[in-house]
C-alpha cells in the first residue's frame, strides 16, 4: 500500500465520489482505506458518492422547485444527476449551486412537450436572487412627483428590481407548483409574458407589464434618462401612447421601487434581465 | 457542585422562523446558526438572525471552511465570514475538522482526514491563518466518518487534541459523531472521551444518528440516543460550564418538541451540578447512566 500525500488523497477521493455510477474505484485507492462498520471499501466510498448526489440534488430542488414539480421525480432526479456531474460546484455556498441549470436545460431540451422548462428555471433563479437581496428605502410618492418634472432625470431603482421576459407564461406555471400535476395541462402556458419582479419591505412582488412598458422599464433600469428611454422605446413602438407611459410611471411610483433620482452619471443599481 | 446554570442551545433553522418571529419565550439560552446560510443573503434569513440576536447569544457554525483542504483556504469565504461575525457578534465561531471537496469540485460534505503528521501540520497552519484573519479563536468539530486510513500517525482523539494544543483553537465536541465513529471504527468511545482534556472543549453537540444496518450514519434526524446521553452525562459531570447544543437537521420537529429534547441535557446537567434540583429530577432521563 502506497501512502498518499494529502493532496493526492483528496484528488483521488474527489474523483471516486464524483463517479457517475457504481463502477469500480481505482483498486489502489481502495487499498488505502479501511471501511467503517460492515461496509466494504467500495460501499464505504459509495456512501460519500451517494451523499454528494443527494445533497446537490436537494439543493438544486430547493431553488428549482417548479422545475422539479413539472418534470416529476424520476425525470428531475435524472436531470439533476446529469447536471451535477457535468457542472461541479465551485462555490463554498451550496445555495449558489445551479446558476447554470437554466442554460443546461435550454441546451439539453429534455422534454419536447415542455419547451418552457429552461425559462421556468431562469425565473426561479431570478426569484432566488430577489429573495436574498436587501430591502431598500423607497422614495415616497410625493418626493417622486416633486422631482419628476425634468426629462433629463435618471431613476435609481432598488437593487432587487429585475425584469423578466419569456415567450411562455412561466409565472403562472410557477404558481401551480405543488398542486396536482393535472393542473398544468389545464394551463395555457403559450402566452408570452413580461414581468417586473421586486422586493418591497421584505415581500417579493411579481407584476405583469405589457411589452412596450417592459421595454421602457428596461431602458430606465439600464440607467438611461427618462427622455432617452422614451425616445428609444418610441423607436420600437411607434404607437406608444401617453396612457402606456403614464401607466409605467404610476407603477414605478406606487410600487416603491425607486430609491432616488439622479441627473448625472448612469446608475448601476439595477440589473435588468431579459 | 457548580453555581452555574446549564447553557443549552438549539440550532436556528428556517422551518422555525414563523414560530420564533413573534419572539416567544423559549426554554433555551442561545442559538447556533449555520454561517453559510447568512453570509450571502441580505434577505429574510439575515433579518431573522438579527432578530434572534437581539434576544439571545448566537454561535456561528460553518460547514464550508474546509480547514483540511490541501488546496488552501478560500479568501473570499474568510472575508464574508468576518463580515458576518462583525455584524452578529457571536460568542462562538466554529467549523469542522474536515475538508469539503476540491475548490473547483466542491462535494459540500464533511470529508474524512487521514490522521497524519502532514495533515496535522497543514491544519494547524490553516487554523493559525483563520484565527489571525478573524482576530478570534475558533472551535473545530470532530466529524462522523464511514472510512479511515491504515497509515495514520495518530488516533482521532490524539489528532484532535494535538490540533487544539498546537493552534490554540478549541474543540467543538460532537458526542454523536464520537459515538458513530466508535461504532463504525470499533473503538471504545470512553477512550476518546477521556482523551480530550476538558479545558480544550469549547462546546458540545448532541444529535441523533440513523442505523443503516451496515454502519451508523450521522443524519441529525432523530432524538439523541441513550448511549450518547451517557457520554454526555460523563462529560458534563467534568465540564459544567461548556455550552451544549442540540442539532436537528432532517425531519425537524416543532420548536417546543425540539426544546424539550434539548432540555434533557439541562436535566442531566442539573443532576450532576445542582443538588437543590435533584429532588425534582428524581430519575435521570438517560437510560443507562450509572
Amino acid at each position: 500500500m502506497t501512502r498518499l500525500t494529502l493532496s493526492q488523497f483528496q484528488h483521488q477521493f474527489s474523483q471516486a465520489s464524483r463517479r457517475p455510477d457504481e463502477t469500480l474505484v481505482d483498486p489502489g485507492f481502495l487499498n488505502g482505506i479501511i471501511a467503517g462498520g460492515s461496509l466494504s471499501p467500495e460501499t464505504a466510498v459509495e456512501v460519500y458518492r451517494t451523499g454528494h448526489i443527494v445533497r446537490l440534488t436537494e439543493a438544486l430542488g430547493e431553488t428549482f422547485e417548479a422545475v422539479w414539480w413539472v418534470a416529476g421525480d424520476d425525470d428531475y432526479f435524472c436531470l439533476a444527476k446529469e447536471f451535477l456531474l457535468t457542472h461541479p460546484s465551485s462555490s463554498y455556498n451550496l445555495s449558489d449551486f445551479g446558476e447554470s441549470f437554466p442554460g443546461f436545460l435550454a441546451e439539453r431540451q429534455p422534454f419536447s412537450d415542455l419547451p418552457f422548462l429552461a425559462d421556468l428555471a431562469r425565473f426561479e433563479w431570478v426569484f432566488k436572487e430577489v429573495f436574498h437581496l436587501p430591502s431598500h428605502t423607497s422614495l415616497t410618492p410625493d418626493q417622486f412627483q416633486e422631482h419628476m418634472l425634468s426629462g433629463h432625470l435618471q431613476i435609481a431603482f432598488a437593487p432587487s428590481v429585475r425584469l423578466f421576459h419569456s415567450p411562455y407564461s412561466v409565472y403562472e406555471i410557477w404558481k401551480l407548483r405543488g398542486t396536482v400535476k393535472e393542473s398544468l395541462s389545464e394551463e395555457d402556458w403559450t402566452t408570452p409574458q413580461w414581468l417586473l419582479c421586486y422586493k418591497h419591505q421584505q415581500q417579493i412582488y411579481i407584476k405583469h407589464v405589457s411589452e412596450p412598458e417592459y421595454l421602457l422599464l428596461d431602458h430606465l433600469c439600464s440607467g438611461a434618462s427618462i427622455e432617452e428611454s422614451l425616445t428609444r422605446t418610441l423607436e420600437v413602438f411607434t404607437d406608444l401612447t401617453a396612457s402606456t407611459v403614464s401607466n409605467v410611471f404610476q407603477v414605478i411610483n406606487h410600487t416603491g421601487i425607486v430609491t432616488h433620482l439622479k441627473t448625472e452619471s448612469p446608475t448601476d443599481h439595477a440589473s435588468p434581465i431579459s | 457542585m457548580s453555581s452555574h446554570k446549564p447553557n443549552i442551545g438549539v440550532g436556528l433553522r428556517p422551518t422555525h422562523f414563523p414560530y420564533l418571529e413573534p419572539r416567544p419565550q423559549t426554554k433555551v439560552t442561545w442559538f447556533e446558526a449555520i454561517s453559510e446560510n447568512y453570509m450571502d443573503t441580505k434577505g429574510r434569513p439575515l433579518d431573522m438572525l438579527e432578530l434572534i440576536r437581539e434576544d439571545y447569544p448566537v454561535a456561528l457554525h460553518g460547514v464550508s471552511l474546509s480547514i483540511a483542504s490541501a488546496e488552501g483556504l478560500r479568501q473570499n469565504y474568510l472575508h464574508k465570514l468576518r463580515a458576518l461575525i462583525e455584524r452578529i457578534d457571536p460568542f462562538i465561531v466554529s467549523d469542522h475538522l474536515c475538508w469539503t471537496g476540491l475548490q473547483q469540485q466542491n462535494l459540500h460534505d464533511l470529508l474524512p482526514v487521514p490522521f497524519t503528521d502532514e495533515a496535522l501540520t497543514l491544519i494547524v497552519d490553516h487554523v493559525d491563518q483563520v484565527q489571525t484573519f478573524l482576530r478570534r479563536p475558533i472551535l473545530l468539530e470532530n466529524v462522523s466518518t464511514y472510512l479511515r486510513f491504515p497509515y495514520g500517525d495518530y488516533t482521532e482523539w490524539d489528532f484532535l487534541r494535538a490540533i487544539a494544543e498546537r493552534s490554540g483553537c478549541r474543540i467543538l465536541f460532537d458526542l454523536n459523531n464520537l459515538y458513530v465513529n466508535a461504532r463504525n471504527h470499533q473503538f471504545d468511545p470512553s477512550v476518546f472521551l477521556e482523551g480530550i482534556p476538558t479545558h480544550l472543549i469549547g462546546q458540545i453537540h448532541l444529535a441523533g444518528y440513523t442505523d443503516m444496518g451496515t454502519h451508523l450514519f450521522d443524519t441529525h434526524s432523530k432524538p439523541v440516543y441513550p448511549e450518547v446521553w451517557d457520554l454526555f452525562s460523563s462529560l458534563i459531570s467534568r465540564a459544567p460550564d461548556v455550552p451544549v447544543l442540540l442539532e436537528w437537521d432532517e425531519d425537524i420537529p416543532e420548536f417546543p418538541q425540539l426544546e424539550n429534547e434539548a432540555l434533557k441535557a439541562a436535566h442531566i446537567w442539573t443532576y450532576h451540578h445542582d443538588q437543590t434540583h435533584t429532588q425534582s429530577v428524581s430519575t435521570p432521563v438517560f437510560s443507562s447512566f450509572s
